[in-house]
């Protein structure tokens, strides 16, 4: 057992490297380098060709790019010595960027995953209960119209609607300006709640049909299931049998969907924190990408496989534990 | 201070998420207060209401010295402005601006033209040079001598010196600006006078647009001069040193200086000492943050910010935006063309380059791509559409329009039945009977291109040529495409930029010899890196007996020192003819820069089409003359 | 899962031949054993595969709306590209309303193109993406899922951590650095790009189904026969995977809509063929449709396009999951199954993206 988990840590760390290392690689085939992002920038500002130009080629000319094997060398090298280089785009260390943008895409997302899982089990649930009757029928047809929008159609409709139209919510950034915990913790969080609605709206209102259908499925199933048949012939309360064995046994499976959604959801954070213009990591990959900046997109990749593996791990590890069903290591034969 | 906030601070759905919210934390948040932090809550209470406006702030219940609704105070400014703030968007992260020109990244674009004072104003309604932070200058063959305002300052009180901009310019020469291929040498004279010395003689008008015209007094010595020092030792250390520089505390030279920056906004705040700060009756300038176009349309429908500058709103944002906004164009001397590949079998033949010209609609590509951001170049020739009238204003007809808002299918035809073309199917051939493509490549994500090409594309079409487009990344396209000359025909800027290509030579020295885009166009007579050899054209003469030819190359050269009116005029004419003729590049959109300022609201503007408007940045320039005054 | 009553035809027959001396009796796999003509297969084969599903389908409303609503779609992509008027720029004036004149019945863009005829001539590349992507992340998993699962060992640890690999990367990122790295132009080549480490965790839950799978009785006769292992995935295991891996193709390829549109939307993938995504970006950026209420048409009909297209998929998945899983079907009827096995279970936790 002991030595299961040995192996699978083991296994975690060498897929980080190896994601780490393929995507070094695959970043540096990008077409054109951050300079000439910037100079297509400058030149569609209005910016003088000539002095674009000049600047540009002067840069260039005192920074030459180094082969990519000793890029690779100096990064890994700086990597453990927990450095991630500097954005180039941003002028700041990527670790500080991180830092910064990190919590507020955590907050958005576990929020949103959180809500999506407890409003789905709920909902499911009830569904499950009222199996064929016209609230099921109801919810059954909004869960499934609610998932055929995607949560960034329905994020911009979301903006057009409550920022635009009625003018009631912010249309985008995670903050406002001056605003920050130093000017009053209560109005900070406030403000920093009222920026966070749409995008975990919109993540909520897309993401729970699809799982509140499942928690029904899992629901009925279990409801059929002889040993709640035999709960209830035993006398057992409608409510001892409901949370002991329905609610346990459905939710179960859904366990490591919520662990491997988060992970899911964090490279979403891309499309999402594009369209609302939130500053946390999604938009910063999508800054690097759009300008070219190697360092801050490896961080931000970093990031999120470390999170994506972590997240896997910890399901894999844990569900033994939950479910005693479930024998946790390799005891399958070889056929 | 016509100002709505409504974000900024509490919105509306606050009050909503407060009632449950207040209940729990309220008697916390007073303990808090009065406990141990009382004095640190006090001072951000004022920050925040400082920064908060008068709008939206709430009060809560029990402990109502968190937040007040009372105003900030700089709503009531009174006449003489006193509080008073003009309030501008910029479209990068105000705490992450630094302003070295040489450093590429996080670079101010925008508030630089409010910290610094230009070199001078340049018309570019009038084309008139109005001295500014160089307040004369004078032109002596192969000299020019630039005379710095005797009365500015920097902000820290200092002196501005021909030291200073001599160091600046100095600089300049060894970071390849414009005016480096021809200046020997830049040095400071005396106190207010900087002389350039040429490698040879050259006429007047060159060094006034590379040197003056965009130039703005941003390099104290005292700060730079120790990289201009370095540079001269260790030429790579020093500019490697200089392109990192964060200059992210810049010395105000211009009547503004930077107050506080913080994710959001930039607060500038005026300089009393400034020669100017007379003209400017507010006291306050802010450049709010937003990130995207339809964040600052929002802005500006609800008549959020005064002005907001370079910003590309289609007709239909514009008519959303409040009466008293004023839009102010200004010609970019830039602009959607097509720049075909010569050595191509087909596009290197004139007679293809002109049936494509005659059947592109050009009126009708601009409307579809926003008629109030784009103009119609009315001749195709290498000088900007507002300069035309001027310079080839008496020989307008022999040139050629090329049907600037019709296709001129027939004339085509004709063109290409003269060459040996013929239509066979609906396509047309040539002599061989290989089909004529148009394949454009054009870079990707450029939409207002993108839907030119789009339409061009329908166009040749339904002519009978066998039109396309492929898109590829802008770095693809300046790192192998245009270089190899791997395209038949590409999209690109058929003009030199402002402030130079305004004037003729830029601009023709732009599309027959060396353009700035880095283009291997393969046109004879251009430079060998760009794939020429300097050679000669030979174009129908311009009064219609026979031929002439011509050696662009060497004309410009002859244009560049010449100095009577009469020589340059003629030579103008003459090598406009032959862009217009031989079609090195296809013009069809030049781009107008459009800002917006409230000019009826709090403020108060020149009237649209005072020649003042012609010079660019109006909502930074104009306030300095005192033309944009807060009215209240 | 149980192998149910549609196995009957697939399953392998216990022979016994008298072959000589060396061997007397010997279990083989052999088809023509079987005393049914080719037409008789054919027909069974139909009524298992296409006629009993069908029937089971039509009473199904969400099987019935979903497909129609995707018969459309195909429709539109193959006769309506083909009736329609293709795009071009001023083929209509710019700028109409929707519903003020049938030459554009939906309006028309700023540069004077038909919205309806725009939101047609996308439907065939979205269609080619679909399938491509569908085939392709469904092929690998099962492919993955079966040999890993069935195999297991150390065979088993190495796809397991390969596929572990791959599902650690982070998706969307990782496709949005291929497309621009690769700017693939070809539907069906950005259709196996959207998909590119998708498969990994259909694959995980695939294997897992085969691992209860392959304890079962017949699976475990045909080991002992000494079946080959591909004929004995490809016999016993793939099959009663069937309805597991139909339902994800659904899924998938509503995974593939949903990504290909934001990619267009973003302008991260070429503007090479004409997209929904694409038509949001124009109205987000060059109408500015979120500020000038007048355009707001440019951003709503692509978006139900979408949203029609996204509601066929989903609609035929979870139709296609009753049609399929026997267990729902005989609780319906009203016989009661034992108790729910973890595989059934996982199926249904699998439909998160």
């Amino acid at each position: 057992m002991i030595n299961y988990y040995f192996q699978r840590s083991a296994r975690a760390v060498l897929t980080i490297w190896v994601v780490i290392t393929a995507t070094f690689g695959m970043i540096r085939l990008l077409p054109g380098g951050p300079l000439a992002q910037l100079e297509a920038k400058l030149l569609r500002q209005g910016v003088p060709a000539g002095q674009v130009d000049a600047m540009l080629q002067t840069y260039q000319n005192v920074h030459p790019d180094k082969p990519i094997e000793v890029q690779y060398i100096d990064y890994v090298v700086a990597l453990i010595q927990g450095d991630l280089g500097t954005s180039i785009s941003r002028n700041k260390p990527v670790m500080t960027i991180i830092a910064d943008a990190l919590p507020w895409t955590i907050f958005v997302m576990v929020t949103a995953t959180f809500l999506i899982f407890a409003i789905a089990i709920v909902w499911g649930a009830l569904m499950a209960y009222r199996e064929g009757g016209a609230f099921d029928l109801l919810s059954s047809g909004a869960s499934i119209v609610l998932s055929s929008v995607p949560f960034y159609v329905l994020g911009i409709a979301l903006i057009i609607v409550f920022g635009y139209q009625l003018e009631l919510l912010p249309t985008g950034y995670r903050s406002t300006s001056g605003i920050d915990p130093e000017s009053g913790l209560l109005v900070f969080i406030l403000d920093a709640l009222d920026h966070a609605y749409l995008p975990i709206l919109s993540m909520v209102l897309a993401g729970v049909g699809l799982q509140a259908l499942a928690m029904r499925g899992n629901a009925i199933q279990v409801l059929g299931a002889d040993y709640v048949r035999v709960a209830r012939l035993r006398g057992l309360s409608d409510r001892r049998v409901a949370v002991r064995y329905v609610a346990r046994n459905a939710i179960l499976p859904m366990y490591t969907g919520f662990l491997t959604l988060i992970g899911f959801n964090l490279g979403g954070s891309v499309i999402l924190e594009e369209v609302f213009n939130y500053n946390g990591i999604g938009y910063y990959m999508f800054l690097g990408l759009d300008n070219r900046d190697y360092p801050l997109m490896m961080g931000i990749f970093l990031i999120i496989t470390t999170a994506l593996v972590i997240s896997v791990y910890i399901a894999d590890l844990t569900y033994g534990l939950i479910d005693p069903r479930i024998t946790t290591g390799e005891s399958n034969e070889t056929y | 201070m016509n100002i709505r906030i409504c974000y900024v601070g509490i919105s509306r759905i606050d009050v909503i998420t407060t009632t449950f919210i207040v209940q729990c934390v309220s008697w916390l948040t007073c303990n808090m207060v009065e406990n141990d932090e009382s004095r640190h809550m006090q001072l951000n209470r004022r920050r925040f209401i400082e920064l908060s406006g008068a709008a939206g702030a709430i009060s809560l219940a029990g402990c109502a010295d968190l937040v007040s609704n009372e105003g900030d105070g700089t709503d009531g400014g009174g006449g003489d402005g006193s509080g008073a703030r003009h309030v501008s968007m910029t479209n990068k992260i105000p705490a992450e601006l630094q302003w070295n020109n040489s450093n590429p990244s996080t670079r101010a674009e925008i508030s630089r033209r409010a910290i610094f004072d230009r070199f001078v104003a340049y018309n570019i309604k009038t084309g008139e040079f109005e001295g500014y932070a160089i307040s004369d200058w004078s032109h002596g063959g192969n000299t020019f001598e630039l005379t710095v305002r005797e009365d500015l300052t920097w902000e820290n009180g200092d002196d501005v010196t021909a030291e200073d901009v001599a160091t600046q310019l100095n600089l300049g020469l060894k970071t390849g600006a414009s005016y480096a291929g021809y200046t020997e040498s830049i040095e400071a004279t005396d106190d207010t006078t900087v002389t350039f010395t040429f490698n040879s003689e050259l006429g007047e008008q060159i060094p006034k647009y590379d040197i003056l015209a965009a130039r703005y007094l941003h390099q104290k010595a005292s700060e730079f001069g120790k990289f201009l020092d370095q540079i001269e030792e260790d030429e790579e250390a020093g500019l490697q040193a200089l392109t990192e520089f964060a200059y992210s505390e810049p010395i105000a030279s211009g009547p503004w200086t930077i107050e506080s920056k913080d994710q959001q906004q930039l607060l500038l705040k005026k300089r009393d000492d400034h020669p100017d700060a007379g003209n400017i009756n507010f006291d306050e300038y802010v450049f709010k943050y937003y990130e995207d176009n339809n964040s600052v349309y929002q802005a500006l429908k609800n008549d959020e910010i005064d002005s907001a500058f370079n910003l590309y709103a289609p007709p239909d944002v514009v008519e959303s935006f409040p009466e008293n906004f004023m839009q102010v164009q200004t010609p970019g001397a830039w602009g959607y063309g097509l720049v075909p590949n010569h050595d191509h079998q087909h596009m290197g033949d004139r007679a293809v380059r002109q049936a494509i010209q005659y059947v592109i609609n050009r009126k009708q590509v601009v409307n579809n791509v926003s008629a109030a951001s784009k103009s119609v170049p009315p001749y195709p020739v290498g000088i900007p559409s507002s300069k035309q009238e001027q310079w080839i204003g008496d020989h307008t007809d022999a040139f050629d329009d090329y049907g600037a808002d019709t296709a001129a299918t027939e004339k085509a035809t004709e063109v290409l039945e003269n060459a040996g073309y013929a239509q066979q199917d609906g396509n047309w051939v040539d002599s061989d009977g290989n089909v004529v493509e148009v394949p454009i490549v054009e870079p990707s994500g450029w939409n207002d291109w993108n839907d030119a090409t789009k339409t061009i594309v329908d166009q040749l079409s339904s002519f009978g040529f066998a039109a396309s487009s492929e898109s590829r990344d802008y770095g693809t396209l300046t790192d192998t495409v245009w270089p190899n000359s791997d395209f038949a025909i590409t999209t690109g800027g058929w003009l030199d930029g402002v402030p130079q290509g305004v004037y003729p030579y830029f601009s023709l020295h732009h599309q027959l010899v060396k353009n700035s885009r880095g283009f291997s166009y393969n046109y004879p007579a251009a430079d060998t890196t760009r794939g020429g050899d300097r050679g000669d054209v030979t174009v129908p003469a311009m009064d219609g007996s026979g031929e002439q030819t011509i050696n662009p190359s060497d004309r410009l050269d002859e244009l560049a020192v010449a100095s009577d009116e009469a020589t340059i005029n003629e030579i103008t004419v003459e090598l406009a003819w032959v862009t217009n003729q031989d079609l090195p590049m296809l013009p069809v959109m030049e781009k107008m820069g459009q800002s917006f300022i409230d000019a009826e609201g709090e403020w108060s503007m020149p009237d649209e089409g005072t020649d003042s408007l012609g010079i660019r940045y109006p909502n930074t320039w104009l306030p300095r003359t005192g033309d944009l005054e807060y009215k209240g | 899962m149980k192998p149910t009553e549609t196995d009957g035809g697939e399953r392998p027959s216990i022979v016994a031949t008298a072959t000589g001396e060396e061997e007397t009796f010997s279990f083989e796999y052999d088809d023509d054993a079987v005393e049914l003509t080719h037409r008789e297969r054919a027909r069974e084969l139909f009524d298992e595969l296409i006629y009993k599903p069908a029937i089971v389908a039509s009473k199904d409303r969400r099987t019935v709306i979903g497909g129609l609503l995707f018969f459309g779609y195909l429709l539109m992509g193959t006769v309506g590209v083909l009736v329609y008027p293709a795009p071009t720029s001023n083929q209509v004036d710019r700028s109409i309303a929707p519903f003020t004149t049938v030459d554009a019945p939906l309006g028309s863009t700023a540069v004077g193109e038909d919205v309806l005829s725009m939101i047609i001539h996308a439907t065939p590349e979205m269609l080619q993406m679909i399938f491509a992507g569908g085939i392709f992340a469904t092929g690998i998993a099962t492919l993955i899922g079966t040999v890993a699962g069935y195999k297991g060992g150390r065979i088993d640890r190495a796809i397991t951590s390969f596929s572990d690999a791959a599902m650690s990367i982070p998706g969307l990122p990782l496709i949005m650095v291929l497309a621009v790295v690769f700017r693939p132009s070809n539907p069906l080549v950005i259709g196996v790009l959207l998909t590119i480490n998708y498969w990994a965790g259909l694959g995980r839950s695939i294997r897992s189904q085969v691992l209860t799978l392959r304890e079962e009785p017949y699976v475990e006769a045909s080991r002992t026969m000494g079946v080959n292992t591909f004929r004995i995935l490809r016999k016993d295991i793939i099959p009663n995977l069937m309805p597991f891996i139909l339902v994800n193709f659904a899924n998938a390829a509503r995974y593939v809509v949903f990504t290909s549109v934001g990619l267009y939307y973003l302008g991260i993938l070429p503007k090479s063929v004409e997209n929904w995504g694409l038509q949001l970006d124009e109205a987000y950026k060059n109408a500015g449709a979120l500020v000038a209420d007048g355009n707001l048409y440019l951003l709503v009909f692509p978006m139900i396009a979408i949203m029609g297209i996204a509601l066929s998929l989903i609609l035929l998945a979870q139709g296609l999951d009753r049609v399929f899983n026997p267990r729902v079907r005989t609780r319906l009827a009203g016989k009661s199954e034992s108790n729910a096995d973890d595989a059934e279970e996982q199926r249904s936790t699998e439909l998160i993206h």
